[in-house]
């Protein structure tokens, strides 16, 4: 649009100056300059508008990522953690066991003893 | 040969079952002279335990040893089995393959049978009752004998390898040990045909079921005691080792299967061959009509009770479910600090047998603190243990800070104290110190 308009310029122009020109010629071609400049402006607007949507789609992507970084980022955290917690988890249920067991032998030695103490 | 292993599937039948309830317990040690052909007597049943019980002071009160009860409950803690866990009784026995005459000791099963000659009137009966035994290397000889002598308050003198044994294990014993509470032979003794061997009582009564002597049986002390009496001199003595019998009641063919003792496991354990020839010996024309499948599991778990193998049997599941259930008084009995230790007669024989002594807690007095634990579980088995040594050790538990402490006592004096602590370190094998008097809150 805007190329167009610098097309139609001299040519208004040339014809404005030119004596053998009539005014109803100057009229039309005045009128299809504005015209011109009517579709240039309003493409403007809407190309502004096109440049709008795309900054605010490009911040909108941008939180997005942004939101998506740092939820992947706790997710890797709660990972971490829940594997900190089954790691300990597990060291306590080994301890546990451990501790059962030793339980365990301590009544069977001391049962053993007592059974050993009913000899004559 | 098959392979065997424990196994106490079948216990837990009887857990989830509903059970018939019986009147009140009874001891189970008389029974009618079965018929010859008839070969069980008694019948099993059922008991809840209550909070104070062990599964020591259960087979005491009916008449049980703690080979039986414990081979007829794995599954249960001996110590603690825990209020209203429900414990089978094995009062059903098979009567050895023996003639039913005098005494008959079967040393796998450590049970006595003794079959009195009937008064004129009188119906015969057997009578039985559960035994210690020979430790392995002092094995109970095998063999026929008869009682040659019977002593009241009978004085042990201590043969010199005992002596030198007790010595070794930090209890050095007197050459002669007087009558009384330290005497390993009880109240009563009865002396075998075999030179140096005795049917007697025991100071340790929580041995009863177990191999703890020198060849010699033991009794529970209110057994022997209502045996002493009935028993004449020259009565004969079979000692048989049978770890299997096989026997019949009405029209039924039972099982009963024992773990064999350590030195004939070697041969017996996985050996289906010594339970076939049982079994073919009492089945005779109808060993065709068995359940095998029925011997190999009872064979399996060899709880040491009688199970039926005849064909058309019940499962055993079922058996198990539709066990009675003796309804025991909730209340313990009295302690047995309670009853003087050579009060045993036939007046007070038949009254259930009490638990060992409960002590209360007096702080003037003198204890041996015998652990400090967080875990009351720990708490009542060790005091169960003590209030079961021989001669019993009264004992408690009472409230510090952060758990509980058991205490051994009360001891009017450092000296006794001293000697108890010496006594429980060399029989139980822990550590112990003397805790002089001082005011400490009681718990139980």
């Amino acid at each position: 649009m805007n190329k167009q308009l610098l097309k139609l310029s001299p040519i208004v122009l040339s014809l404005g100056l030119a004596a053998c020109a009539t005014g109803g010629d100057v009229d039309k071609i005045r009128a299809m300059a504005e015209q011109a400049q009517e579709t240039a402006s309003a493409a403007q607007a809407k190309a502004d508008q096109a440049l709008s949507k795309t900054a605010t789609a490009q911040s909108t992507a941008d939180q997005a990522l942004s939101k998506a970084t740092s939820a992947a980022s706790a997710a890797d955290q709660a990972m971490s953690k829940a594997n900190a917690a089954q790691s300990t988890a597990d060291q306590a249920m080994s301890k546990a066991d451990e501790a059962s067991r030793k339980a365990d032998q301590s009544n069977e030695k001391l049962d053993r003893m007592f059974r050993k103490s009913m000899e004559k | 040969m098959m392979t065997f292993q424990a196994n106490a599937a079948l216990h837990k039948y009887f857990l989830a079952g509903m059970l018939t309830f019986l009147g009140s317990p009874a001891l189970a040690d008389t029974f009618p002279l079965p018929p010859p052909g008839t070969d069980v007597v008694g019948d099993l049943r059922v008991v809840m335990a209550r909070q104070e019980d062990t599964l020591l002071d259960i087979a005491r009160r009916y008449n049980l040893g703690y080979n039986e009860i414990t081979d007829a409950n794995p599954t249960v803690d001996p110590w603690l089995p825990g209020a209203g866990t429900p414990v089978l009784l094995p009062t059903q026995f098979i009567l050895p393959n023996a003639p039913r005459q005098g005494i008959v000791l079967n040393i796998a099963t450590m049970r006595m049978f003794y079959y009195p000659a009937p008064k004129p009137g009188e119906s015969a009966v057997v009578i039985t009752h559960p035994i210690g035994i020979g430790k392995e290397g002092w094995s109970t000889p095998v063999g026929t004998t008869r009682i040659v002598s019977k002593q009241k308050d009978p004085v042990w003198t201590v043969p010199v390898s005992i002596q030198e044994e007790h010595a070794k294990k930090g209890e050095p014993l007197p050459p002669v040990v007087p009558a009384g509470p330290d005497n390993p032979l009880g109240q009563f003794a009865f002396r075998l045909g075999l030179p140096g061997y005795l049917i007697h009582g025991t100071n340790k009564p929580s041995g009863i079921g177990m191999r703890v002597s020198h060849g010699c049986i033991h009794l529970y002390p209110e057994d022997i005691a209502r045996l002493f009496d009935q028993i004449p001199v020259g009565v004969s003595v079979q000692i048989s080792n049978q770890p299997y019998l096989a026997g019949w009641r009405d029209g039924t063919l039972y099982l009963e299967t024992h773990k064999p003792l350590e030195e004939d496991a070697k041969v017996l354990d996985g050996n289906l061959t010594p339970v076939v020839n049982v079994i073919i010996g009492a089945s005779g024309e109808k060993r065709r009509d068995i359940n095998w499948r029925n011997v190999i599991r009872i064979t399996r778990r060899g709880g040491g009770y009688p199970l039926p193998i005849s064909a058309g049997s019940p499962a055993l599941e079922e058996i198990m479910t539709d066990l009675p259930v003796v309804n025991e008084p909730q209340k313990a009995p009295p302690p047995a600090s309670t009853v003087p230790a050579h009060s045993a007669n036939a007046e007070n024989i038949d009254a259930p047998s009490p638990p060992a002594e409960v002590a209360v807690f007096d702080a003037k007095q003198w204890y041996v603190q015998a652990g400090n634990f967080k875990n009351m579980d720990k708490v009542h088995r060790l005091t169960a243990m003590l209030r079961h040594l021989g001669p019993p050790i009264p004992a408690l538990h009472v409230a510090m800070p952060g758990g509980y402490r058991v205490l051994a006592g009360p001891f009017a004096n450092k000296n006794e104290a001293q000697s108890h602590q010496k006594l429980i370190q060399t029989r139980l094998g822990i550590d112990t110190f003397i805790k002089p008097p001082e005011i400490t809150r009681q718990v139980n």
